[in-house]
Order: C-alpha cells, then structure tokens, then sequence
C-alpha cells in the first residue's frame, strides 16, 4: 500500500483550517494544519511534504514570503494559494502568483471536487518533470552516441598525403549534425569530395545524414572513375532522396572532383554555397563561379536533371586555397547582440590576410578563432568548414606528414623525418639531425599520450612540418589532444636537477618535457579552439 | 442551522456527517461572533487597516461556508478599511457597513 501524501495546510484563521480539514476527512491525503507561518516553515524543514496549501494575506509572514523560504530549498513543491485575495481578479496578485512554475490559486470559496482535483493534478507535476528529465537523459546520451557514430564515420579532421592538405571544422548545433563531408580516393592523384547540408538541423537532419553518407561512401566504392562525375552523382543522390524522404528533406551540396596532377578540378553545386578559392599570389579570392552555374538541391524534384553543362571546371595554382563550408558559417551570430550575425566581408577580409607559409590543416581553425575574437560566439546552424590545398611540401624542401594518435606510428614519423633528413643537407650535421630526432620523439610520445587523454574521435591525428632555414630549423607539431601550459619555461639548472630527480627516482616517464626545452632554442605554443600548435625552433650551430 | 448554509457545505464541501456539519456551523458562529466586536474596537479606535484585517478575515470565513451575502459585506469594509475605492474610510460609512454586517449575521442566526 502506498504511504499517503502529506499536505501541509497553513492559515492564520483556524475556521478556514477547520474547513480544510473537514472537507478532507476521509480522502487519502495526510494533513498538517498550521496557525502560524513561521512555524509552518519550521514543520517544512523537518518533515517531507508533498503539497503546500496556504492563505496569502497572514500574520507575520504572508503566503509568499513564506513560498520565498520554501524554494530556496525545494523549487518544485507545489504550492496552492487559497485565498479570496484574488476574488476581484487583481491581475497583480495573480502575477505574482503564477511567476513561480509551481504555484497555484484557488478561491476560498472552493468546492471540494476541485481542490481534490487540484491537489491531484499538482502531485502528478513533479512526478511527469521527473519521467520529462529521465527521458532528456536517455535521448541525451542516444544523441551522444549517434554524434560519435556520425564523426567516426567522417573522414579524419585531417588528411596530408602526397597530393594534397586538408583539414574541417565539423560542428553540430546539436549533438548530431545534418552536414555531410566526403573525401574519397578515385586514382591517378585524382580525388572526388562532397559537402552537403541537409535542410534543417537536428535530429530528423542527422537521421537523414547518416544514410546519405553510407550511401555514398558505396557509391564511390562501386563505381567506375569515369562514371564518377559531379552531376551523375548529384542525379544518383536526387533519385535517393526522392524516392525514399519525405518531399520537404533536401540537401544542397557541392561535389568535387579534384585532379592534383593537372591542378584542375571539376565541381557542381546543388543550391549550396560556392567554393572559395584564395590565391595567395594576388591576394585575393577568386570567383570560381562567376556564371553562377548550379542546379537545384538535391530531393527538391525528381524531375530534376543535373547536366554536365553546369559543372564548373577550374584550373588552379599550387598554392591555391580553397575553402568550402554550409550555410552554418553564415549563421554565425552573438549572443551578447542576438541580432547580429557575421558579415561576408568581414570574413573575406580575414581570408585574404591569411598567411601563406601556415599549413593548410590550421586554416579552418585560424578562422574559427577569429570569428570568436571579433565577437562572434554561437552557430546558429551545423556548422562545417573545409580547408584544401595542394600539398606542395616536396617542392619547397619542407618536410609535411601526419600519423594517426599511436604510440606504433611515432616510429614510422621518426623513420619518415629520418629520410627527409639524410636527403637534405641538415643530413651532413650529426648532432642537429640526433637532436631533431630526439626532440620529436618526445614530443609525438607526448602528444600520443595527450591525444588518448581526449576522448573525441576525430582528435586521431598529429601532423609534423619540418622547416629548415639556413641557421634554424623550425619544426612544427599540430595536433588536437589537451592543451599543456605554454608558459612553463624552464632554466637550464631546473632541466638538469628535475632529469636527475626523474633518473634518481626511475621515473617511467616524464623526462620528455625538460629534454624538448634543452633541445630547442624557442618552444611557442598555442592553441586555437581545438587545435595546438607547437613550434619548436632549433638553433644550427655554426 | 440555518438550511441554506447546511446544503452548501453538503454540496461544495461533500460533507454528509451531520455531527462534522454541527461542529463547522458552530465555529463559524462563534469565529464571526469574537470577530465583530473586535471589528467594533478597531472602529471606535479609528484603526481603518486592523478593520480591513478583521473584515477580510470574516470574508474569507463566510466565502468558506458559502455565506455569501456577509462575505459581499464583508469585503466592502475590507475594501473601504484599506482606502481602495472611491471614498476614504471615514467613521461614519465604516459604521454603516459593519451595522450592515450585524444586521445579516442576526438574520442568519436566526434563519
């Protein structure tokens, strides 16, 4: 049998606590009557009570005094005002009783059936917030996982190979994302991409995302490179979304098919924003587009057809830069000024001052925090952003590689900077090519165990740049485990007491740190929103 | 027992123990009985705000137990007490009302 609610009635007239009573007699409520509304609040602090009835206009305290008490302890006790205060309908007084969620108002002229009535609708409140928050909980945690799952089926936040540089931004509004992001490998340096946004956001967007994605992670697979063109893609997508989505899901989105040998690329919008191109050489974007050609989303008709005569075709520099995004980046707004959302030009701005001899994975990220130190803070949108470019490492004498976050990958790094070494002429200088070596394996070792610390699946990867000048070699670690201090400098004193102290004690580990700082001249780190960049500099002696 | 009152309390307040009724009916009289000569000493005093007090009290009681015609009353004098209204609370039109609510509770007690 279950125990009985307990009622506590509080009112400074004993015939109105009386009536209370007698009507209740017989009812299955518990009911603690009260005279005084100091002692009232005494009795609330000792007992559980699952209801309150008071008067409003009392001796001593009033009846919201007394709820003021009340919540700075239990915010979700319901809370009946009954009162004839309120008979003439004195707006202000129901004002007042109504700014809390849970209060309620009943005259004093009640008839029985509706404070039981009352009483009973007030007890199922906390008890339905109760189910509302368990259910929150639970769909809070699906959507973490679905979030998981929709990231570890994206492509690595960066790819660095012989061909080309790139790095995204991925960000849902929600847990999980409508935006869609494909790279996939097609042969002969060639390479096809897709960005899409499906319309809306949430959770029917990201319901529609992830099948979309399988799909045309398949459609890559299984088809021939010849077939594999913007607009047969688009048709196969357009067929896809219109024979199995409701007609109000769409997508709009850019397929790209990327030739890094002949440095030309072939691309279709489908309503979705234009690629940008920055060349660094003019300093400034070019319009990839500047017909304006394109068709319509995907899904929006199944009479729709995607003709080769709207591809674009685009030759491009080495050192061009191309950005591709969702109308997310667009949404970008403040929440200290709801109104104001981020401005094409200021953003272009930005892009055109960017730096050309910064790697390409850092880009997305240079932007991301830029858009924050304006002021900017909130997407309002999924928000995606891609950087691309050439990888054109070997050219320059630079050396450019990524290894995913695995302690077994460090060696392979090692093994790559140690080739690259030999072959340049910091290979006929011994001590600076060991200290190289012996510097970036610290630091990968350390990045490694930093990377696992972040459970984020996307953070799976470091990227090393080696830069050699004539009386220094820069060397350049970007990665995305957890931030440590870039401030903490140490003397050359404080490097040997703290290497004896680690060898004294045979520390496991823990000696990589003071070792960098001994190695290389400068060490200046920093961190943007997500990414670290290291740059340990290493002075040649002479 | 004045009917009209008992069949209030039956039908609003679902009592059917006449023993239960008995016992409310008495306490409303003898609460309105100490009431209206305290109502009576706050006049005399000239204490408009303990009159309103004491009118709202009687009010709520009568609202309680479905006397509707002393609580109509009895929130005019509440009403004057505490200014609200077009006239201030003067000695005579507070005398007036309270005379008013003698006159109903006598006719209740009656009935």
């Amino acid at each position: 049998m279950s125990e009985k609610k307990k009622i506590l009635v509080i009112d400074d007239e004993q015939f109105s606590l009386k009536t209370v009573q007698a009507c209740m007699r017989g009812e299955d409520y518990s009911l603690t009557l009260c005279l005084d509304p100091q002692e009232a609040y005494s009795k609330f602090k000792e007992e559980q009570y699952d209801v309150i009835i008071t008067d409003i206009n009392m001796n001593g305290i009033n009846g919201f005094d007394l709820r003021g008490l009340i919540r700075n302890s239990n915010k979700l006790i319901p809370i009946i005002f009954m009162s004839s205060l309120a008979d003439n309908m004195d707006n202000t007084l129901m004002k007042q009783i109504m700014s809390d969620r849970y209060s309620y108002y009943m005259n004093k002229s009640f008839k029985k059936m509706d404070l039981l009535m009352m009483i009973d609708r007030v007890l199922e409140v906390p008890n339905a917030q109760q189910e509302i928050a368990t259910l929150k909980n639970s769909i809070d945690k699906d959507l973490k996982l679905a979030g998981q799952i929709q990231k570890f089926m994206l492509p690595p936040w960066s790819i660095v190979n012989d061909d080309f540089v790139m790095s995204y931004i991925y960000e849902p509004h929600a847990q999980v994302s409508g935006d869609l992001h494909e790279f996939f490998p097609i042969g002969n340096h060639r390479y096809i991409s897709i960005v899409g946004d499906i319309s809306g956001h949430g959770i029917s967007a990201a319901l529609c995302m992830t099948p979309i994605q399988l799909f045309v992670k398949n459609l890559f697979a299984s088809q021939s490179q010849e077939n594999l063109t913007p607009n047969f893609i688009l048709t196969q997508l357009n067929n896809i979304f219109c024979n199995n989505f409701k007609k109000s899901e769409y997508m709009t989105c850019l397929i790209i098919l990327w030739d890094f040998e002949n440095n030309h690329l072939v691309y279709h919008s489908a309503g979705h924003p234009d690629m940008l191109c920055l060349n660094f050489k003019q300093r400034k974007l070019i319009p990839i587009n500047p017909d304006k050609r394109g068709s319509l989303p995907v899904g929006f008709s199944d009479t729709n057809i995607y003709l080769p005569e709207n591809n674009v075709e685009f030759d491009f520099d080495d050192e061009d830069l191309f950005f591709a995004f969702t109308d997310g980046l667009m949404d970008i707004g403040s929440s200290q000024f709801p109104e104001s959302f981020i401005e094409e030009n200021e953003l272009f701005d930005f892009l055109t001052s960017l730096n050309d001899n910064e790697c390409t994975v850092t880009f997305p990220y240079l932007i991301r925090n830029f858009i924050e130190q304006i002021g900017y803070d909130f997407p309002s949108d999924d928000l995606f952003l891609v950087a691309i470019r050439k990888n054109t490492a070997a050219t320059k004498n630079t050396f450019l590689s990524q290894i995913s976050t695995d302690i077994n990958e460090t060696n392979n790094m090692l093994d790559r900077v140690h080739d690259f070494l030999l072959a340049s002429p910091i290979g006929s200088c011994q001590k600076l090519e060991n200290d190289i070596e012996i510097l970036l394996g610290e630091v990968l070792i350390n990045c490694v165990q930093h990377g696992k610390d972040n459970a984020n699946i996307t953070s799976n990867g470091i990227i090393v740049q080696i830069q050699p000048y004539d009386d220094k070699v820069d060397i350049t670690v970007l990665e995305r485990g957890v931030f440590w201090d870039p401030n903490r400098n140490y003397s050359g004193a404080e490097i040997d007491k703290l290497l004896d102290e680690l060898n004294d004690n045979h520390a496991p580990h823990g000696r990589g740190l003071p070792l960098i700082y001994n190695i290389a001249s400068t060490v200046t780190r920093m961190h943007y929103r997500g990414l670290n960049k290291s740059v340990f500099c290493i002075k040649c002696d002479a | 027992m004045n009917q009209a009152i008992v069949d209030y309390m039956k039908e609003n307040l679902g009592l059917d123990d006449m023993e239960l009724i008995q016992e409310l009916y008495d306490e409303y009289v003898n609460t309105i009985k100490e009431r209206l000569p305290s109502a009576s000493i706050a006049l005399d005093a000239k204490d408009f705000q303990a009159l309103a007090k004491i009118a709202h009290a009687m009010k709520g009681c009568a609202l309680n137990i479905g006397h509707e015609s002393f609580s109509v009353v009895a929130k005019e004098l509440e009403y004057l007490g505490k200014g609200i209204g077009p006239e201030p609370p003067t000695v005579e039109n507070c005398s007036a009302l309270l005379t008013k609510l003698n006159a109903i509770f006598e006719e209740f007690l009656k009935a």
